[in-house]
């Protein structure tokens, strides 16, 4: 084996071991704990690259073997067997690609039992079943031929397959035709989400034109990359003819891209600056444009290095035109984005991978170039009498892909996150601290309802005012803040001659006799932990104190079996508090909202039951405390707040797609 | 679909208190909310949380949830028919079908379908307008729930009449438009407000038409694609093939002529070969 | 401390234990790709494969051995059940799985555990003290074969000093995190070293019996392709 061909190989059979252990982190834990696949995303780079740019990489099968078979152009028949072995294994990583994708997997065969004709999905799916078996059928005599299947009963098989050619071509073609376009069709429903410069009523012609011109550059692409590892000799003149043609089917994909621009009026907005329409001139500069103009060259197209250039830049392009339908030119809910993780492009890729490895597999072991792929002499078997067998470097093969397997899988093992081993937890959303402001209590003239508010300049309003000195409380919701009148609660609740900061502050640490309430409260949904085992072991004396927890010398170490905390802290519950005891075990303490709401909202719902006058300023209303008016002004004085855009609402209409609607029929 | 049953929701009597999302959650069997990464704020539609409550300045709440479009596009879009509309309104998903290909999400111009993600085996979530409570002929919960009466339950023409009745009685109060009645082919799910709805939807004035039209306008050729195409390709073949038969039979007759002319003349047969093979290329 | 804690029970840990696995895992393939190559090559239809299956299964129940080098024997016998059972049933790493992964087994009684750590240390040493007595050990052995079973005493030591803190002269988190530390090496060494033997010893045996019954000077060439030439047996 050459040296090119070895490293190649070594290359692919890691990123094999990195998918082998992605496969355990997908299916354990989820799509979530291993892409950043979303509501707001609910496709992402698997359907975008592995299944809509790798069915139209494998377009190159049925646009050469009908050319040949159909068409009669025999010349060409030295790339059918390459080609129909590219879309084989193309659309077997296409099925694999999906078997990540689909969150029920294994529901994968249900298209075929529950029929739902109304769907696009469930044509392209059908289609792409069947066409996945014709072209297993294409390229089974390639198989047979092999003198492993001598047995009689495999050459009936040959003969009958062999005469079956014609009809299974055009089967293929007639597939082919249905599912490249309909994979364009998939967009029609979404006129919503999908940029107008790409969402357009003949989606799936452009889809299908551009399939077909892809599948001839991908053919000349493959066969330069075989003659590059397998040094064979590269058909010029096949490539030439074939580049001449796709360069037609180009041109003819451009003129309907802007000609479908043009009519529906968009054309202007792919000019106008925006990332967009920069976004779609550099794709189509660089699948279509570009190597159009090069391959009009007769130079360029008569060079190995320029048809390597046109065909890397068309089967680049128009992956990029995939990826763009798919990910990058969807509307997403304003705030929302979607970038794929490094797990997904590993996955990607990984698949990619091994199928380029049976790709490599398969031509050497059977006639699928015209010349033999295998570049060394079979070995001759074991001799005694000369003692010449077993060559280290023909075992040292497999020692070196799987050494390459094994420490792929580990390293993404290492940089694994916690969500992919673990499991995915709930996000942290840390609250921010209270902060006291300069704020007012309003009241109308009666003085039935009162209301706080934050003080801003040229206060004038028919209501009585009151300055005050007040809370800011970290109320997240919509990124609201809540208004607490901290004063104001101290007189009412406070005993004369008692501290009773207890009454509230519950948990009062040693240290701090009125402890803000996130400091063990530190996330605003979650229970946070707030035990910290470092800090009792130092308190504690090190090594001696171990014992004074974990008295049962006989059970294994761990919280369950030790002493609850409650047992020893039994002064930070304060006399006479509201919230009483917080439960024997209080290593977590609830989210911020539980514990807020459960304070304030059930101690003023035992005011209104003792003194009913009260109840219109019942707590039992959000907006009693949650004023959304007060958003956009409390925004501006807390700056650094994380999630101050509502985004449960979409993004306003851009000019663009209303331009793009008017002119639609 | 004259039996088709819906709600109507009234924003401006809405109070925001919640007491319907937490009547839905009970329902459901939803549990509690729990923030991850892939959602905006934890009070948006998430896969344990079917209905939710936007909350707009100037106390005005908003509440989202399925609207059951009469012509759905997720029913069109799903692969396999796990989304269905039933004649009584919702629509409903089975969960034994779903293969989790997710493109009902990306159909949906509400963006109302969520999934369960952080799970390994996840589902569609999304309000099934109680679906079992109607078959015992009982409300949705969230509008038994509702202490404002801010949502309706009833037959659909009953609730657009109804909604028209509130905004003549009261043209000061509503904006003139019932959301829901023409959109994406109407919903069963619908709105009578006292501020503009547009921000519920991306496209809020579509030309009404509804999306599995858009599909349908590409589905429906599919047999002409397949019979055209078919006979195109067969056609070809055949012309082709015929054309080339004839053109070796006629390389034949040549060869035979020229050999009967040669028969008598010196030997000159190296051209012969390379005229044969010239015709089959052709 | 806390932080190089996490970082040595999380991704540390995981790669260790995934390298462990698929190299271990790895070590197993290869031997059985290049025995079947070599048998082919060899087209010796004459292999006698039930004695080679028994040659082997003796071999793994180690009585024979034990009556030839009965001190040597014993103590490498108990050390082995030793390193075995505490790493796998100690009810503290059962509860770590059971925390993280929900995956749960029954664990050995607290007092085992105990014992056997501390003879899984004691025994580790007696091992390397015999080694380099016996004249004819020590002839044959490398740094290698001194140095793994003093290796593998860390974790235990480390480890039975964080069970029994009253015991213990070193500062807690410090030795956990040796502990922790030098479970990880040694999952990354398995593969690496000799150690593979705990899975590849059915493997070697066979080879070594299969290279009997080739015609002579096979063997050396199957060691030259197992890339161990000149390796001690």
């Amino acid at each position: 084996m050459n040296r090119r061909l070895t490293i190649l190989k070594t290359i692919l059979w890691a990123f094999v071991g990195g998918l082998a252990m992605l496969t355990v982190a997908r299916f354990w834990h989820g799509l979530g704990a291993t892409t950043n696949l979303s509501d707001a995303a609910p496709w992402g780079l698997w359907i975008a690259l592995d299944v809509m740019a790798g069915v139209a990489l494998a377009a190159g099968g049925f646009v050469l073997a009908g050319t040949v078979y159909v068409f009669g152009r025999e010349r060409y028949r030295p790339l059918v067997r390459p080609a129909i072995l590219t879309a084989f294994l193309g659309y077997v990583a296409v099925a694999v690609g999906l078997f990540y994708d689909l969150g029920l997997p294994w529901h994968i065969w249900h298209p075929m039992v529950y029929w739902q004709h109304h769907s696009v999905l469930f044509e392209v799916a059908m289609c792409v079943i069947t066409y996945l078996a014709v072209l297993a059928l294409e390229f089974s005599p390639v198989v047979l031929e092999h003198p492993m299947f001598g047995h009689p009963m495999f050459r009936g098989i040959l003969k009958v397959l062999k005469r079956a050619t014609i009809p299974l071509v055009i089967a293929g073609i007639v597939l082919s035709t249905l599912h490249q376009s309909s994979l364009g069709s998939l967009f029609l429903i979404t006129p919503h989400r999908l940029h107008p410069l790409w969402y357009s009523p003949i989606i799936y012609v452009l889809f299908f034109v551009s399939a077909v011109a892809l599948g001839m550059m991908m053919v000349s692409f493959e066969s330069l990359f075989s003659a590059f590892f397998y040094g064979h000799k590269v058909r010029k003149d096949l490539l030439a003819n074939l580049g001449k043609a796709a360069a037609v089917v180009l041109t003819m994909y451009v003129v309907l891209r802007v000609g479908d621009l043009i009519v529906r009026g968009v054309l202007p907005s792919a000019l106008d600056g925006s990332w967009q329409s920069v976004l779609f001139i550099s794709e189509l500069l660089v699948c279509a444009v570009i190597p159009v103009a090069l391959l009009l060259k007769r130079r360029v197209r008569n060079s190995v290095a320029g048809l390597a250039v046109c065909s890397i830049l068309t089967v680049l392009g128009m992956v990029w035109n995939r990826l763009n339908v798919a990910i990058v030119a969807i509307n997403r809910p304003a705030g929302m984005s979607y970038f794929p993780s490094w797990m997904e492009l590993l996955v990607s890729l990984g698949v990619i991978s091994a199928a380029t490895l049976s790709f490599l597999y398969l031509v050497e072991q059977l006639k699928v170039y015209e010349e033999r792929a295998r570049t060394f002499p079979r070995k001759p078997s074991y001799d005694p009498a000369s003692l010449h067998a077993l060559a280290p470097y023909a075992l040292s093969t497999p020692r070196r892909f799987s050494l390459a397997f094994v420490i792929a899988a580990t390293l993404v093992a290492y940089f694994l996150p916690r969500d992919a081993v673990l499991g995915v937890r709930p996000t942290r959303t840390p609250v921010d601290a209270v902060r006291a402001v300069d704020g007012l209590l309003r009241e109308d003239r009666e003085g039935t309802t009162k209301r706080l508010d934050i003080l801003t300049a040229g206060v004038d309003t028919p209501e009585v005012t009151k300055r005050k000195r007040l809370f800011m409380i970290d109320g997240n919701r919509d990124g609201n803040t809540v208004l607490f009148d901290h004063a104001a609660h101290i007189k009412r609740i406070s005993i004369p001659g008692r501290d009773s900061c207890g009454t509230c502050h519950h948990l009062n640490m040693p240290l701090d006799r009125n402890s803000s309430c996130s400091e063990c409260h530190r996330d605003m949904y979650e229970p946070t932990d707030i035990f910290s085992h470092s800090s009792h072991v130092r308190k504690l004396n090190g090594n001696d104190g171990c014992t004074r927890c974990h008295s049962d010398n006989s059970a294994a170490k761990t919280r369950d079996t030790a002493t609850a905390c409650s047992e020893c802290h039994t002064e930070e519950v304060a006399q006479g508090a509201f919230v009483t005891s917080p439960g024997a075990r209080w290593r977590e303490a609830p989210g911020y909202m539980d514990a807020m709401h459960a304070l304030c909202v059930t101690c003023h719902q035992k005011t209104i039951e003792n003194t009913p006058e009260r109840a219109p300023t019942n707590l039992a209303r959000c907006d009693a405390c949650h004023n959304v008016d007060h958003v956009a002004r409390l925004r501006e004085m807390i700056p650094s707040h994380k999630k101050m855009t509502p985004s449960d609402t979409f993004p306003s209409r851009n000019p663009i797609s209303q331009a793009g609607r008017n002119k639609q029929p | 679909m004259r039996s088709s049953k819906g709600i109507l929701i009234d924003t401006s009597l809405c109070t925001g208190c919640e007491e319907c999302i937490v009547a839905c959650k009970k329902e459901n069997g939803l549990g509690k909310d729990r923030p991850w990464r892939g959602q905006g704020t934890i009070g948006e539609l998430s896969a344990s949380r079917w209905s939710t409550i936007i909350r707009k300045p100037g106390g005005h709440y908003v509440r989202n949830q399925c609207r059951h479009c009469l012509e759905p596009a997720c029913v069109s879009a799903c692969i396999v028919g796990a989304l269905k509309k039933l004649p009584e309104g919702p629509v409903v998903y089975d969960e034994n079908r779903c293969m989790g290909c997710r493109y009902c999400m990306l159909a949906c111009p509400y963006g109302v379908p969520r999934y369960d993600w952080d799970r390994n085996t996840p589902l569609v979530q999304k309000c099934k307008l109680c679906e079992p409570r109607l078959a015992k002929g009982r409300p949705p919960a969230c509008v038994e729930a509702c202490p404002e009466k801010a949502m309706i339950f009833g037959g659909r023409d009953e609730l657009i009449t109804e909604a028209h009745r509130r905004i003549q009685a009261n043209p000061n109060r509503y904006v003139p438009h019932v959301w829901g009645e023409t959109e994406f082919g109407g919903t069963a799910v619908m709105y009578v407000s006292n501020i503009s709805l547009d921000f519920l939807a991306w496209k809020p004035d579509t030309d009404d038409k509804s999306f599995p039209e858009l599909s349908w306008a590409a589905l429906k050729k599919v047999p002409g694609i397949v019979v055209g195409m078919g006979t195109l390709m067969a056609g070809t073949y055949w012309i082709i093939g015929r054309r080339m038969r004839l053109a070796a039979m006629e390389a034949e007759a040549n060869k035979h002529v020229k050999e009967l002319e040669e028969r008598g003349t010196t030997n000159d047969s190296a051209n012969e070969p390379e005229e044969t093979t010239d015709g089959k290329n052709e | 401390m806390e932080t190089w804690l996490s970082w040595a029970r999380g991704p540390f840990f995981w790669a260790s234990l995934t390298f462990m696995f698929l190299g271990l895992a790895r070590h197993v393939f290869v031997t059985v790709w290049e025995v079947v190559r070599a048998t082919r090559r060899a087209g010796d239809k004459r292999i006698p494969h039930r004695k080679i299956a028994a040659v082997t299964l003796a071999w793994l129940l180690p009585f024979g051995k034990i009556k030839s080098r009965l001190a040597f024997g014993l103590t490498s016998l108990v050390f082995h059940i030793a390193i075995i059972l505490v790493p796998l049933f100690l009810a503290g790493h059962v509860a770590l799985w059971q925390r993280n992964t929900g995956l749960s087994w029954p664990a050995i009684p607290h007092l085992l555990a105990d014992v056997l750590t501390v003879t899984a240390v004691l025994t580790a040493v007696c091992l390397v003290l015999q080694r380099a007595i016996a004249k004819d050990t020590r002839r044959l052995s490398r740094f290698q074969d001194y140095f793994l079973p003093l290796f593998i005493a860390v974790p235990f030591a480390s480890g039975f000093l964080v069970m029994h803190p009253a015991w213990n002269p070193f500062p807690y988190e410090p030795t956990l995190l040796a502990h922790v530390i030098s479970g990880n090496v040694l999952m990354i060494l398995l593969p690496l070293t000799k150690l593979s033997h705990c899975v590849l010893l059915p493997g070697t045996q066979l080879v070594s019996e299969l290279a009997w019954h080739w015609p002579p000077d096979a063997g050396s060439r199957v060691g030259i392709a197992l890339g161990k030439e000149g390796e001690p047996v």
